[in-house]
């Protein structure tokens, strides 16, 4: 899988009023750590990463971390261990990057895209995605953005499990393997609702009398 | 229409609505999802509305989820009543919802059904709203 460059810069100022005076400069507070790391706090460049990050799993992405003062110009292999968004806008408002080993296994979470139209909705049913995402262990050279299941074979009433699914090489579910994936499930056909008019002075359960 | 089974108090206090709703403020379940922009109560009533102007534009298609749950109990005093004497009489239900909030979601339906069936159950409600999708 490739790699994406990450240039950053180290900030020393702290607390809600700077990281709001660096999101308006374009800016986004980050923090870097590792197993044996200290954590440094950075900046990121906010359209750098929002380009990055459009259309892929944020967890499932190596960075090539540069920090504008390290001496050496050498990089650090990180992922996105977290990353907080505005819930309104979804714009983002932190990252936490975490160091990692190239030669240790990682457990991350891989999302799961459901490819081809099954068998089953043509006649009619609902295909449902249940599992959206998947633990997977796997070296960090073998990481894979996504896990693409083809469900066309997918008839009503039938589910497909992690047992089922081949896994691009070098990836391992961390996951049960009867786990459903995805189901194809009969519409439910639904009479007309008539709206119940609730009667006034609802009981409540619950409180003693005293 | 939905209501707690079982409480521990019968009347609470008001509350405020401050800041966003940080948890349950991203698509868990379905494809789509509806978003409320702005803060208010959604009560028993307004969910069930709301639900059922969903289920009939998306005819039989579509598995849907509700998002929020009316746990707090409203009170309001009779018209023509002077103040005090104590607490109103027990109103309505309702869900406390902050900006951010996923109210409902849906799977299982194209892309325009689900606009359509959102746009129509947003009518249904006391806030604004905005349809989400997975892909945005």
């Amino acid at each position: 899988m490739a790699t994406m460059q990450l240039d950053t810069t180290i900030r020393t100022q702290t607390g809600k009023g700077p990281a709001r005076r660096l999101r308006s400069a374009g800016k986004l507070p980050a923090i870097f750590y590792g197993p044996k790391t200290d954590p440094i706090m950075l900046s990121l460049d906010y359209e750098q990463i929002k380009k990055m990050l459009k259309g892929k799993s944020a967890e499932s992405i190596i960075f090539d971390l540069m920090i504008d003062s390290d001496e050496k110009g050498q990089s650090k292999k990180v992922m996105i261990k977290e990353i907080q968004r505005d819930p309104v806008t979804r714009d983002y408002l932190h990252v936490d990057l975490y160091e990692i080993a190239m030669e240790k296994e990682l457990e991350v979470n891989i999302p799961v895209y459901l490819i081809n139209t099954p068998i089953g909705v043509s006649e009619g049913g609902i295909l449902q995605h249940m599992r959206r995402e998947l633990g997977v262990l796997c070296m960090p050279k073998d990481l894979v953005d996504k896990i693409d299941v083809d469900v066309s074979g997918l008839d009503i009433g039938q589910s497909l499990h992690i047992e089922d699914i081949s896994f691009p090489p070098g990836l391992k579910s961390t996951e049960d393997l009867s786990l459903t994936i995805a189901t194809v499930v009969a519409p439910t056909i639904t009479a007309e609702e008539e709206e119940v008019e609730e009667t006034e002075g609802e009981e409540i359960e619950g409180e003693k009398e005293s | 229409m939905l209501s707690p089974r079982k409480v521990k108090h019968r009347m609470v206090q008001k509350g405020r609505m401050r800041r966003k709703a940080y948890r349950g403020s991203d698509l868990e379940f379905g494809d789509f999802g509806l978003q409320a922009t702005e803060c208010g109560f959604m009560s028993a009533r307004q969910i069930e509305a709301a639900r059922i102007a969903i289920t009939r534009h998306a005819k039989k298609g579509g598995k849907i989820w509700i998002r929020v749950f009316p746990d707090k109990p409203i009170t309001k005093k009779p018209a023509e009543t002077r103040m005090g004497k104590g607490k109103g009489n027990f109103e309505a239900w309702v869900a406390v919802v902050k900006p951010g909030r996923i109210l409902y979601e849906i799977e299982g339906v194209d892309k325009k059904l689900a606009q359509e069936a959102f746009r129509l159950a947003g009518h249904k409600l006391p806030f604004a709203t905005k349809f989400l999708s997975r892909s945005s």
